[in-house]
């Protein structure tokens, strides 16, 4: 087989043993890899009825896919999925580094774990072998902390650790997994899950890859894709101001959420790019095999700090939603989250959720334990430390805004979040095509599978006729809002990163190279059809409806001022279309059999529709 | 006639200016304008935004009068007294 090595480690962490799972070429054409493999994984492995998510019957998927280790630049990824402990229906988070290559290299397209370890363990997966090891020791360490000891405990070398810290292991709902130092698979509280099985980390290292079908092409075409990315200016100013270029920009379009989703005007310029060079040194930092670099490594010697700095959606959810324009204290939030390994945009958003219920009167200074005043940048870092110690008014923070409202008996529209996940930092109002990718995320609000103001700022993909319109118009995206997402969802599934502009066609020949299939755009498109399906087959099986693709009403008001004043997404329009679209059926929003069996998904036809 | 241009966000660290304002000839088009921006500011833009043998940015570039449609100007005459503001194509994160 080209491209995979065709095997997943198969790991009863219940019964402290592991196997080999073969994946038949057929199966990995299907479903290719990454999220999306997975997503097939658990299906087959959802247990009937209810499900509870931080049980030892949810599995935890860790993938990689065809890309993953080969010359093709921006592809060090790798995806982290399993039933989300915060939504309780499908959850997926990616990463970059050199984790995702090792993994890889260690002899295994990826690991799928069950069953819970009685006692704090931790996996090493070295060239096609694994241990099972003690991680009594590591327990309480942060981020930081556990990846170094492990790899001085492994004798250190080509050695990448993925891992949770102290709030995964409290399982604190938006714990994520962190590789790479402040690398992170954030979303969706995998690191719960993974803190929920006694897993501490996942040590990889290896020097096995799978063979390319034709590596003559694969170098020719890894070649051109650098040039293209060199060439390209978004790579440069990437590579110079890191996501953060957004801020000042994304403000001027009404596209950055502020006070808690009420309002689209802030001082922006305050938290873009260029000021966080003017204050601080900063370093890119790159996944392993990306010629950007769009992370950051940030110093001030005159505070004596050195951390990794903070991204786009970190500083908005930090800054703008919670009216914060104190760098330092948004420095301090992210370096907190990398640190006890936490979601930040749905820590960001949780908290920005508390300003505005201080705000209202709904709660006090007795039950928050402080007084809590718009754009305190100290009050953030505060709760953020509750949080992870789990510690007063922080146990509640600590499951995200759908818990909150609820415990706090305010209607649930107010919860800036769709299906449990809070929503990113662009809005819905800015684009509408974000806004119905928003509501059929396949985790929940995702600006990752639906970046569709990238769409209605001028880019296209001309494979399947996606192309620009209005943005503050509903007609017609539902439709290739869907195709895009489905495109988006296919980036997870190579595992590549979103920044990557390079074209299906040429995706199919980089694809087709590595794996000596004959995928074309068409094919491709379908695959990534397939892969919106069996996630939402997935999040189906665990009660999923149609009634559950929405926005939370906080971010469909109507806003006063700014680019997008009074102008909000006609849902209803643009999510009948999207369901024409997707072939799924109005009245239960599932997809119909006929489209399940055109996927391929028959099994799924079979259990979805027992009836025949 | 005199059109004022804004270069938004992240593209006026490129340019090397936030804002100028270009006198054109009466019935200037956007790509007088162009030339004139060139003129102005190609030896401040890497060769990755701008393309100097052919007047033009070298990557896509939205001008719009109005930040609310994003409605590009290309194809249509300038007046005296346009303001137009210029985006790089790319968002963040």
């Amino acid at each position: 087989m080209n491209g995979y090595h065709g095997r997943f480690l198969d790991v009863d962490l219940g019964a402290q043993a592991t196997k080999d799972l073969p994946l038949p070429e057929e199966y990995l054409r299907k479903y290719i890899g990454g999220a999306t493999l997975a997503a097939a994984l658990v299906y087959d492995r959802l247990p009937k009825g209810r499900l509870d998510p931080l049980g030892p019957e949810n599995p935890l998927v860790f993938a990689t896919g065809p890309f993953t280790g080969s010359p093709i630049p921006m592809v060090g990824r790798y995806a982290v999925c399993g039933v989300s402990p915060l939504t309780g229906f499908w959850g997926e988070a990616t990463s970059g580094g050199k984790f995702p290559v090792r993994l890889k290299a260690s002899g295994f397209d990826g690991i799928i774990i069950s069953g819970r370890s009685e006692k704090p363990v931790y996996l090493y997966l070295k060239d096609g072998r694994v241990e099972m090891r003690d991680a009594s020791r590591l327990l309480g360490k942060d981020s930081y902390e556990t990846q170094k000891l492990i790899k001085d405990e492994l004798g250190g070398g080509n050695i990448a650790v993925a891992c949770i810290a102290d709030a995964g292991e409290r399982q604190v709902r938006y714990a994520g997994v962190m590789n790479d130092e402040g690398r992170a698979a954030g979303r969706c509280g995998m690191g719960a899950l993974m803190g929920s099985k006694n897993l501490k980390a996942v040590a990889v290292a290896g020097n096995l890859s799978p063979k390319a079908a034709d590596p003559g092409k694969v170098k020719e075409h890894a070649k051109r894709a650098v040039s293209e990315i060199n060439g390209n200016m978004v790579s440069v100013a990437l590579r110079e101001y890191g996501t953060l270029m957004y801020m000042d920009m994304g403000m001027i379009l009404g596209d950055v959420p502020a006070k808690y989703f009420t309002k689209s005007v802030f001082p922006a310029g305050k938290l873009s790019g260029q000021a966080f060079r003017q204050k601080f040194t900063i370093k890119s930092y790159a996944c392993q095999g990306c010629p950007i670099g769009c992370g950051r490594d940030l110093t001030n010697p005159k505070q004596d700090l050195h951390v990794d700095g903070p991204e786009y959606e970190t500083a908005a959810a930090f800054g703008p939603l919670c009216l914060n324009t104190d760098l330092d204290s948004i420095v301090a939030a992210n370096h907190l989250c990398n640190v006890h390994g936490l979601d930040t945009i749905s820590a960001g958003v949780s908290i920005a959720y508390a300003f505005y219920l201080y705000d209202l009167g709904v709660l006090t200074k007795d039950r928050v334990g402080m007084e809590l005043k718009w754009g305190d940048g100290q009050a953030i870092v505060k709760l953020l430390k509750m949080i992870v110690n789990q510690e007063g008014f922080g146990k509640i923070l600590a499951k995200g805004t759908l818990a909150m409202a609820r415990e706090f008996g305010r209607e649930e529209g107010e919860a800036a979040q769709v299906k449990g996940l809070e929503m990113p930092m662009h809005d819905g109002r800015a684009f509408h095509g974000l806004a119905i990718s928003y509501a059929t995320g396949p985790r929940g609000a995702c600006h990752l599978k639906g970046s569709y103001y990238d769409i209605d700022l001028g880019n296209m993909v001309m494979e399947y006729m996606i192309l620009p319109g209005d943005r503050l118009s509903s007609d017609g995206k539902g439709e290739s809002a869907a195709k895009f997402q489905s495109l988006k969802d296919l980036f997870d599934a190579l595992v590549m990163c979103k920044f990557a502009p390079l074209s299906p066609t040429m995706i199919c020949e980089i694809l087709n190279a590595l794996t000596g299939w004959a995928y074309t755009p068409d094919e491709l498109l379908l695959a990534g059809d397939r892969s919106m399906n069996i996630k939402r087959a997935v999040s189906l099986k665990l009660g999923l409806t149609r009634e559950k693709d929405c926005l939370p009403k906080i971010c469909l008001q109507p806003l006063d001022e700014g680019a997008t004043a009074n102008v909000v997404p006609d849902m209803d329009k643009m999510l009948r279309d999207y369901y024409r679209y997707r072939g799924w059926v109005w009245e239960t929003g599932r997809p119909s059999k006929e489209k399940l069996v055109e996927l391929g998904l028959n099994q799924v036809a079979k259990d979805m529709y027992p009836q025949g | 006639m005199h059109v004022t241009v804004s270069f938004v966000g992240v593209l006026a660290n490129f340019v090397g200016a936030e804002k100028a304002t270009i006198e054109l000839p009466e019935g200037a088009r956007y790509e007088d304008l162009l030339a004139e921006i060139g003129r102005l500011f190609a030896r401040n833009m890497p060769e990755q935004l701008w393309n100097s043998e052919q007047e033009t940015f070298n990557t896509r570039i939205l001008a719009t009068r109005d930040e609310r449609s994003l409605t590009h100007i290309n194809d249509s005459n300038l007046v005296d007294g346009d303001e137009i503001k210029l985006f790089l194509m790319a968002a963040g994160g």
